[in-house]
């Protein structure tokens, strides 16, 4: 689909967005509100599985 | 020198002279040897049924059989035209292909329409049923006293069972009766033909004579006790005896019904290859040949467009065409679950996938070498098809339409392949007639110069980078690739401002869990998906083996994608230019980091319902419909809900098969009606895999009327 323009009476109140970018955004959200009660961080820690491979 | 080769019409011109053959044996035997049952409970055969009769059914059945045999012949010289396609059974798919085969028999694929499914089986079930009870009756009464077997008990157990599907296969017709002419579902009605009432009132006949016969004969011999296990031929009898119904010639009476019987049976022979009852052999068998070597995603392959000396391409007509795509056309049921699938019908557009099948088969029907044959179904007799040109009865209206979302091929219940006669004709189309909607012509002019769809300088790639906390690393095409996974963005997510945010967010994430990554930049140049799925396939072929070279001078293994278009290509296209990675869908790869705890959240909460919109090249053409659920599933608080389409039945977004780059004039818009969808689902999020999903739903919701104020608003 060509672009028309046809966006602007739109429904704001649904929020559409890439799986990641809802990850990212529930994470940043939960990083400041840590930082708001000064928790300190959370250390990611190295996965020892191997890596998925497409179709497994 | 070779003899002449054995052809598939050979072979069916064999068989059923081969039933022929048998039949005549059968009867034969039996009238020369004269091997009767002197059991007391017995089923004497052909018992009051005069010897010329007796004669005549052989004589019938024997030219009936022969003459499906040469029927049948003609429609596999049809399915010869094609050219090669290999469909060979080796010992890599033999379990596989049993396995479809299995599952064609067993009416697995029908069965996933609860309904329908069950309709049919009580029809087929009970046939096969009805069938392997006339072979045992006619094995029995060819052998001799000692060696036969149905008496007694035996004949009773026989006797029930013969019955019972009986009842089963008129319980069968009927419901096939009132969905086709009473209740009139959609995609049966308006397909819906005078033979379908032929075909359904001869099989009707079969069975409702075969039970009256039965009970014919039952008061003509006195309604002897042991006949009480056929517990319907039974209570008939006695309606024709002692009932104010009663008949007082009875042996005439179950002579008329004998031959009422007979004369439905060889009815059936003559449908059976001549309208679309053929399905009986055509489906399974096209279930069988299913193809076991090409990925679901992948389209076919067509050589070096610089170096072939091939002079046409793509399907134009019938006999560019391979031959299973032709045995597909006779394959088909006309159900329509590819009609209701499909989401350019869905919106008011022209294709109907299955009426590009109906037209496809058409065209071969009528001319069939040697004469033409039956269509698959009957048409209108205004229509006329003067050459084998399959756009005589298809406009390119309908072949653009395509979404190329596979939803089709998907739900046909014998494994039709819907999808790659389409993408075939637009490789027609665009390549020998340069025939396309004159937007495409933009892209493609784009793809050629600029390396990507958008018409944007390729050098500005990388662009979505800048200014991120973190540097991503940009490996030069030139330079050997010395990261674990390479980061492809794709176009959309280079050039697309909101799809730049999956790709700002997925790098970030890959950032955030540790994973060694890199992206091309410059270097990397559209996968040519959109120049393919519009047939043409120089375009595409010109990417892709820049792409290939590049990816292969640099020894990259490893690939991340967030576009399933170009995880389709990477993954399942370019094998066949020799490019050969591990590629995995950010879906899977973000599924993975959180499953290994590389990506933690455990702070990270989403007190909302979301509902996830199946990717088509995710979904259907790669069966990944689990990561991206899991994915947003593992955040906290989140309360996941399903689209009434969803998985395998999940209705595209509309911007599949280059419809991105195509204007839609024609009825609704694809991604309004699916965004209704979702948006009727409740969720106050919608989650996608695809950076063209997320720009298709994005305006899609947001082009949708807002919720009407509460009365308390």
């Amino acid at each position: 689909m060509i672009d028309d323009g046809v966006k602007e009476h739109g429904r704001d109140d649904v929020v559409v967005q890439d799986i990641s970018m809802h990850l990212v955004e529930a994470i940043e959200a939960g990083e400041r509100l840590r930082a708001h009660f000064g928790v300190p961080p959370v250390v990611t820690e190295e996965g020892a599985a191997d890596a998925p491979v497409a179709g497994q | 020198m070779a003899g002449p080769r054995l052809k598939p019409s050979h072979m069916a011109l064999a068989v059923g002279v081969g039933f022929a053959a048998l039949t005549a044996l059968s009867g034969t035997a039996a009238a020369l040897l004269r091997w009767d049952d002197e059991s007391e409970v017995h089923r004497p055969v052909f018992s009051n049924i005069p010897g010329p009769l007796q004669v005549m059914f052989y004589v019938a059945t024997f030219v009936s059989f022969v003459a499906v045999g040469v029927l049948f012949a003609q429609r596999f010289r049809g399915y010869e035209r094609g050219t090669p396609d290999n469909r060979r059974t080796t010992t890599k798919n033999a379990k596989r292909r049993v396995a479809d085969f299995r599952a064609g028999v067993y009416m697995q694929t029908v069965m996933r329409d609860g309904a329908a499914g069950l309709m049919h089986s009580l029809m087929y079930f009970p046939f096969l049923g009805l069938f392997a009870v006339t072979a045992v009756l006619e094995i029995d009464h060819s052998l001799p006293e000692r060696a036969k077997f149905l008496h007694g008990g035996v004949y009773q157990a026989f006797a029930a069972f013969g019955d019972l599907m009986g009842v089963l296969f008129l319980v069968g017709i009927v419901w096939a009766f009132i969905r086709r002419y009473v209740i009139k579902v959609y995609r049966v009605r308006i397909k819906t033909r005078p033979e379908d009432a032929v075909i359904l009132g001869t099989l009707f006949l079969m069975g409702l004579t075969g039970l009256l016969a039965e009970a014919a004969r039952i008061a003509l011999d006195g309604q002897p006790e042991a006949e009480r296990w056929s517990f319907v031929g039974y209570p008939l009898s006695v309606l024709f005896r002692n009932s104010t119904y009663r008949v007082n010639d009875l042996g005439a009476l179950h002579q008329g019904l004998w031959v009422a019987h007979i004369v439905s049976f060889l009815g059936f022979l003559l449908i059976l290859p001549t309208t679309k009852m053929r399905h009986m052999f055509t489906s399974p068998m096209n279930m069988y040949l299913r193809d076991r070597e090409r990925p679901k995603g992948a389209m076919k392959p067509v050589p070096n467009m610089t170096e072939t000396s091939l002079e046409t391409f793509g399907a134009g007509v019938v006999e560019d065409f391979t031959w299973k795509q032709l045995l597909d056309t006779d394959a088909c049921t006309v159900c329509g679950r590819c009609t209701n699938a499909c989401p350019a019908h869905a919106t008011g557009k022209s294709l109907d996938p299955r009426e590009i099948v109906l037209k496809v088969g058409e065209v071969m029907a009528a001319t069939n070498p040697g004469g033409p044959v039956s269509p698959v179904v009957g048409t209108d007799r205004d229509i006329t098809i003067s050459s084998n040109n399959v756009f005589e009865r298809i406009t390119p209206e309908e072949i653009w339409a395509c979404t190329a979302c596979r939803a089709c091929d998907e739900v046909c219940p014998v494994n039709i392949e819907i999808l790659d006669k389409i993408l075939d004709m637009r490789r027609y189309l665009t390549l020998m007639e340069s025939s396309f909607p004159t937007e495409l012509s933009k892209m493609f002019n784009a793809m050629e110069n600029q390396e990507n769809p958008w018409a944007l300088s390729n050098q500005t790639r990388a662009a979505w980078a800048e200014g991120l906390p973190v540097d991503v690393p940009i490996v030069d095409g030139s330079q050997p690739f010395g990261h674990e996974y390479l980061f492809w963005v794709g176009c959309a997510g280079s050039f697309d401002d909101r799809a730049k945010k999956v790709t700002i967010a997925t790098a970030k994430l890959l950032q955030r869990a540790g994973v060694d990554f890199a992206i091309l930049g410059p270097s990397e140049r559209c996968t040519g998906d959109p120049a393919r799925r519009s047939g043409n396939e120089y375009v595409f072929q010109m990417l892709a083996m820049q792409n290939v070279e590049t990816l292969n001078g640099m020894g990259v293994t490893k690939i991340i994608t967030i576009c399933p278009h170009c995880f389709n290509t990477l993954e399942n296209e370019y094998p066949q230019l020799d490019g050969r990675y591990e590629v995995v869908h950010h879906s899977q790869f973000l599924e993975f980091l959180i499953a290994s705890n590389r990506l933690l959240l455990d702070e990270a909460t989403l007190e909302e319902r979301v509902v996830y919109h199946d990717a088509c090249y995710l979904g259907r053409h790669n069966d990944v419909y689990g990561a991206p659920r899991n994915v947003i599933g593992s955040l906290k608080g989140i309360q996941i809900v399903e689209a009434p389409r969803n998985g395998t039945t999940g209705m595209c977004c509309g911007a599949g098969g280059a419809r991105m780059w195509m204007e839609e004039t024609i009825g609704k818009k694809v991604n309004t009606e699916r965004s209704r969808e979702l948006i009727a689902t409740d969720a106050q999020r919608v989650a996608t895999a695809c950076p063209f999903c997320y720009i298709m739903i994005d305006d899609g919701v947001k082009g949708s009327p807002p919720p009407a104020p509460s009365a308390t608003s």
